[in-house]
């Protein structure tokens, strides 16, 4: 192996000449002036330095197990060739090493350590080649384990340099925030200083103070770095330490260094709120303004800590137990001892109920019973639940003498009463509650001089009185005009109906608009006899009256042998043609739906005639208005008659009057009295307004008629 | 069948054994390397241990009524308050403003960008000295109650896509609603009602339609599904016993069911039976519950005035604000509310003044109705669109008229109760509405928020679905810490 020989002894001469470069390194590093690109060696040392480690650990094992290579043919040659390889690494990792030191920022007496004992593993490795080679079998065996325990040393010295120095066992004592309750916490100690030490002070610290800088103990940091001070306190948002976290992440001065464990987003936070509220050292959190933004931020890291209880948890199975359909039991929050209980569905509920939770009753701190019907005894056995916080009862009609048993309940911070009855008497027992934090009151008639009593009294409770109907006036909506039929053939009833029971509703069934005076008042349903249309409001104390609501009623009529409509319909709304307005269908809002005939272009035109003569009493014309729409009352109605055995002659003629504004939709009714006039044939002109009003968006241009009925009685 | 069973389990060996471990190996530690907290922690990703521990710590807001304003009501008539726009009306918008923001279709055509400033007046109120506009009164009045952020931004610019994501979290349907994730994440705090209901109510302005797939469940058990209630007789659809039928013959009938289905349980033990027997007795609870919660007959005279008259029209704002408290009040997690109408890209004076009168007295109502039964601190309320509305016209700007289109970069909502800070406005826009100086939050910022209100780390509520996990906020969100109480 001629070639392997040679490689091995290159390799052995180029040893020897680095162990001798290497201690006129030692000797002169002082003094050293390193060119950049041999800054750029020293820097290779993180990554060769894993070289070495790995080459002269196989090494070792292979020399205190010689056996593994047993199947080998030269596994003496393997072995050396592996520790000399090995070695190669180690004297450029040193010399690399070397280099490295010589950059400022490192504490000289921790790199001193690790420098020696790295050199020391490069020599106690030349030393175990040589005695291997010359087969020294136990100096071998002992020489190799120290190098192991060498390389041990310098490895973890070397982390200890670049990741700080409780690096290796910092998760196994890890102080953490949550043990120290948010009472005792220290603003710096316990919120910033954690912080610092996880993402800064690897870098920042007595051992290494990058930038000159040491972010490990208060008054270093009061002190600064090369640049000067970190925090200026004049303007806390120029603070040195705060510009560099806050540069973007690709800037070269951005710390944490890229690569390095970055700040999380409410670090950023905690640390900027830090610095702006003064930077405070042995401040408690308690003692800071309650608005103050550091508080509020560093709260949230306490949060876990609140509503934590003296008492036990109960039995899971326990309170799983007792949860049924309308009584429901949970945990405040996972990790919380505390209960509450809500009550659902009235119906279902009875005293059993509240007492069923006696086997809990130490962990409940709030129960909600709102709308359950409690009577006046059952507030007794709410005086069970010692540690309740919270408590809703809202409108569960109590209202007696039996406020006084909350005075028990120490803890109570909530109370809830709206809804219900309270005599002006109970003021006394809720004046006693002074361990209240919020007493809620709307809607229990005391009056606003008791309330004011109270608020006297319980001057640290913040007492909601809510909505009080303060003398606005509203609108009413209007009533709702119930019906089963809106064309009937003798009579018909209808029911009017408002929401609000207090309201008094007025009604007429002549077509003019109804009011509180001269109006009808409803009080029982009303029969229709003849075609009208109903209008009605509703008006109550209180309460503007309320808009017009309206329906018209049609009585089924004669219906006439022969029908013919000079002009059609337009052809968008043309129903069923002539015969629509005589099916009985009343149109309803949607005048496209078919039950409508609408008119822009022509006049409605329509001619009836009667095989026999007919008595007609009044003739009604059923329509559609929408003024949004272009939907206007006709400009002129004219009806012609033709009596038995006379002439056509006009009987009437009609200008209905036209509204000064868009009202919204509704139906219509025009009634015409005939006189009981012995009638062959009848012709009805009924003409759309040929310009729309000058108030009207269409101005000028041309309305339509809608017609669904045409009734003659 | 039993033969293939048995073969398949026969079918290993070392070979295969190996190659599977190995396998199994090599992906763990891919895994590790693609999701750094895979092993951290007890919890790691596993989405069990997740789910058992949520909430994941005290939630603040128990509850969630949700006032969607549908069709993107205009900020700058609404609570960003522009003067520069009066002063600038009818110049021309600044492409150092625009900065190239895409537009929709309906103004990219236009060959001219005139700002356009609010035709309304608008007054400071309360502490944080908000402005607000005239046609907002009621609002005005409660607003050291609430917190307005005036710093929202979305990546959507139409409606359907920016609804969508504001309540899934995605642009494109399928993913669970916000409702849903609640309900899978907390469950129901009453048995008796669903966790999860849908009110929808419509206004005069110029709408957008609103589809289930809001409320859809997505890939969660479908009892996460919203139910939407109905303005008419029955607010559940199919819930009431037909005529005839009395609640002793319904409750013979469904304890005949049960005994039926249970014998079909022990044969196949499937465990689907068992929740088909659940979800009747659920909805037989529910007959009895819904008409409970429903009923506002027996609300007091100052309540109606509270919300205002229309609040006794089923199928209003004003009715569905109430019904969401009655329903809010008995437990039901998450409310949604949605109102149509506020998509003025013309007509805009004029359909927002009734827009605002439609909602405003009833919104307000609510905070101060929950405030007065000492809810508010623990149920959250939102209000707010999907996007904001362009600083430049629509169209021509009239003496009465003027329309606005969508708006991504910079928008309004208020939230209110349940943690979030009272009385404060959250960012800032600049002077000409347009973009965000400061404080941006964007949607899944703002869903991290209200995870966060309810007890849930955001990156932690998770389920797996089709091979990967999936999270309301899907890779992103940050929860905004500031507005937090």
């Amino acid at each position: 192996m001629p070639l392997n020989s040679r490689l091995v002894s290159i390799s052995e001469n180029a040893l020897i000449a680095a162990h001798g470069f290497i201690l006129i390194l030692i000797i002169g590093q002082d003094r050293i002036q390193l060119p950049a690109i041999l800054e750029v060696v020293g820097r290779t040392h993180p990554l060769l330095l894993h070289f070495p480690i790995v080459l002269l650990l196989i090494g070792v094992v292979l020399v205190l197990f010689p056996k593994i290579l047993s199947e080998s043919k030269r596994p003496k040659l393997l072995t050396s060739g592996i520790l000399l390889l090995g070695l190669l690494f180690s004297a450029f990792t040193v010399i690399a090493g070397l280099f490295l030191a010589t950059e400022s920022g490192y504490e000289r007496s921790d790199i001193q350590n690790h420098q020696w004992t790295g050199i020391l593993v490069f020599w106690l490795g030349s030393l175990l080649y040589w005695s291997f080679k010359k087969d020294f079998v136990p100096a071998n065996k002992i020489m190799a384990i120290s190098l192991a325990v060498c390389i041990l040393i310098a490895g973890h010295l070397g982390a200890s340099l670049t990741h700080g120095e409780d690096f290796l066992w910092s998760p196994l004592n890890q102080k953490t925030l949550t043990s120290t309750p948010f009472e005792e916490a220290l603003a710096y100690a316990h919120v910033i200083q954690p912080i610092l030490e996880q993402k800064c002070v690897s870098c920042h610290k007595a051992s290494k103070k990058k930038g000159d800088l040491r972010l490990d103990e208060p008054e270093f940091i009061l002190t600064g770095g090369e640049n000067g001070p970190v925090i200026d306190f004049e303007k806390p948002e120029n603070s040195l330490l705060l510009r560099h976290i806050l540069l973007p992440l690709e800037d070269e001065d951005h710390m944490p260094p890229k690569g390095k464990m970055q700040l999380s987003e409410d670090e950023i936070l905690l640390i900027q709120a830090w610095i702006k509220d003064s930077v405070h050292f042995e401040k408690k959190l308690v003692h800071f303004n309650a608005e103050s933004e550091f508080l509020l931020l560093a709260k949230s890291k306490f949060q876990t800590q609140k509503n934590t209880y003296d008492f036990a948890s109960a039995d899971q199975e326990l309170v799983q137990s007792l949860n049924n359909f309308y009584r429901r039991i949970q945990p405040i929050h996972p990790q919380s001892a505390g209960l509450e209980v809500n009550f659902y569905g009235k119906e279902n509920f009875n005293l059993e109920e509240i007492k069923g939770l006696e086997p809990i009753k130490e962990q409940i701190v709030s129960i909600n019973l709102s709308y359950m019907p409690l009577k006046e005894m059952d507030m007794a056995v709410l005086a069970a639940f010692k540690n309740l916080e919270k408590l809703n009862l809202n409108f569960t009609g109590i209202g007696g003498n039996t406020l006084q048993i909350l005075s028990g309940l120490k803890n109570l911070r909530s109370l809830s009463l709206s809804g219900n009855p309270i005599a002006p008497y109970e003021t006394k027992a809720l004046s006693g509650l002074k361990q209240l934090d919020f007493l809620y009151l709307w809607n229990t008639s005391l009056p606003e001089g008791q309330i004011k009593e109270l608020k006297a009294s319980l001057t640290n409770t913040k007492i909601e009185i809510g909505f009080q109907n303060d003398g606005i006036l509203y609108v009413l909506n209007p009533p709702i005009i119930d019906f089963d039929q809106t064309v009937f053939s003798d009579q018909t009833e209808i029911r009017l109906k408002h929401p609000i029971e207090s309201t008094k509703l007025f009604y007429t069934v002549d077509n003019t608009p109804p009011d509180s005076s001269s109006s009808l008042k409803y009080e029982k349903p009303i029969v229709l006899e003849k075609s009208s249309t109903l209008r009605a409001r509703a008006f109550a104390a209180g309460w503007l009256g309320s808009p017009e609501a309206s329906t018209v009623f049609l009585k089924s009529g004669k219906k006439p042998d022969f029908l013919n409509l000079k002009f059609p319909p337009n052809e968008k709304y043309k129903g069923k043609g002539v015969e629509t307005l005589f099916d009985l269908q009343k149109g309803d809002f949607d005048f496209g739906s078919g039950k409508w005939l609408g008119f822009q272009e022509n006049p409605m035109d329509l001619l009836m005639e009667f095989d026999q003569p007919k008595t007609i009493n009044e003739v009604a014309i059923s329509l559609f208005l929408d003024e949004s729409s272009y939907i206007f009352p006709p400009s002129t109605v004219e009806i012609w008659v033709r009596e038995l055995k006379g002439e056509w002659r006009i009987f009437q003629k009609d200008t209905p009057d036209q509204p000064n504004q868009a009202g919204d939709k509704r139906l219509n009714l025009i009634v015409y009295k005939m006189e009981q006039l012995q009638i062959e044939a009848l012709r009805l002109r009924i003409l759309p307004i040929k310009s729309l009003p000058k108030w009207h968006p269409g101005v000028g241009q041309k309305g339509w008629v809608f017609i669904d009925e045409i009734l003659l009685n | 069948m039993e033969k293939e069973i048995l073969e398949n389990g026969l079918n290993q060996n070392r070979r295969k054994f190996l190659s599977k471990v190995g396998l199994g190996i090599g992906s763990l530690a891919l895994g590790s390397l693609l999701i750094p907290d895979l092993f951290k922690g007890n919890a790691g990703l596993d989405e069990e241990a997740m789910m058992a521990a949520l909430p994941h710590f005290a939630p603040k807001a128990k509850r969630i009524i949700y006032l969607f304003q549908n069709g993107a009501p205009s900020q700058l008539e609404s609570f960003d308050y522009k003067p520069l726009l009066n002063t600038y009306m009818g110049q021309e918008l600044p492409e150092s403003i625009r900065k190239g923001q895409r537009l929709t279709g309906m103004t990219s055509g236009q060959s001219s960008f005139p700002l356009v400033g609010s035709y309304f007046g608008f007054q400071q109120y309360g502490e944080a000295k908000a402005w607000i506009s005239d046609i907002f009164p009621h609002t005005a009045k409660i607003v050291d109650d609430i917190c307005i952020i005036k710093s929202m931004h979305t990546e959507a610019i139409n409606h359907d896509p920016a609804l969508t994501f504001f309540q899934t979290g995605a642009q494109v349907g399928n993913r669970p609603s916000m409702g849903s994730w609640l309900s899978y994440g907390l469950g129901s705090e009453n048995n008796n009602l669903p966790a999860f209901c849908v009110l929808l109510s419509r206004g005069k302005g110029n709408g957008q339609g609103v589809y289930s797939k809001l409320w859809t469940n997505g890939f969660l058990d479908s009892v996460h599904q919203g139910v939407q209630f109905s303005a008419s007789e029955d607010p559940v659809l199919y819930l009431g016993d037909p005529k005839g039928m009395s609640r002793q013959d319904r409750r013979k009938m469904l304890d005949q069911i049960a005994s039926l289905n249970q014998m079909n349980y022990e044969n196949f033990g499937d465990p689907e039976i068992n929740a088909k027997i659940q979800q009747y007795e659920m909805a037989f609870r529910m007959q009895t519950a819904v008409p409970e919660v429903t009923d506002i007959s027996k609300e007091p005279d100052s309540i109606i005035k509270l919300y205002g008259p229309d609040c006794l029209i089923p199928g209003t704002y004003a009715a569905n604000c109430l019904l969401a408290r009655k329903l809010s009040e008995n437990g039901v997690r998450f409310v949604q509310l949605y109102h149509q109408g506020w998509d003025q890209h013309g007509n805009l004076p004029n359909e927002m003044a009734n827009q605002a009168k439609d909602v405003d007295q009833a919104s307000a109502a609510l905070i101060t109705d929950l405030k007065q039964r000492g809810l508010l601190d623990e149920t959250l309320v939102i209000w707010g669109g999907e996007f904001g509305r362009t600083n430049y016209c629509q169209g021509k700007i009239l003496a009465d008229n003027y329309g606005r289109d969508h708006h991504p970069r910079a928008f309004s909502i208020w939230m209110a109760g349940g943690g979030v800070k009272p009385g404060i406005v959250h960012g800032e826009t600049d002077d000409f509405g347009y973009n965000i100086t400061e404080d941006p939050v964007h949607i899944h910022d703002f869903q991290a928020t209200i995870l966060h209100l309810a007890g849930i780390d955001h990156e932690k509520m998770v389920y797996k679905h089709l091979g990967r996990r999936y999270r309301l906020t899907d890779v992103s969100g940050k929860v905004v810490k500031q507005i937090l109480v």
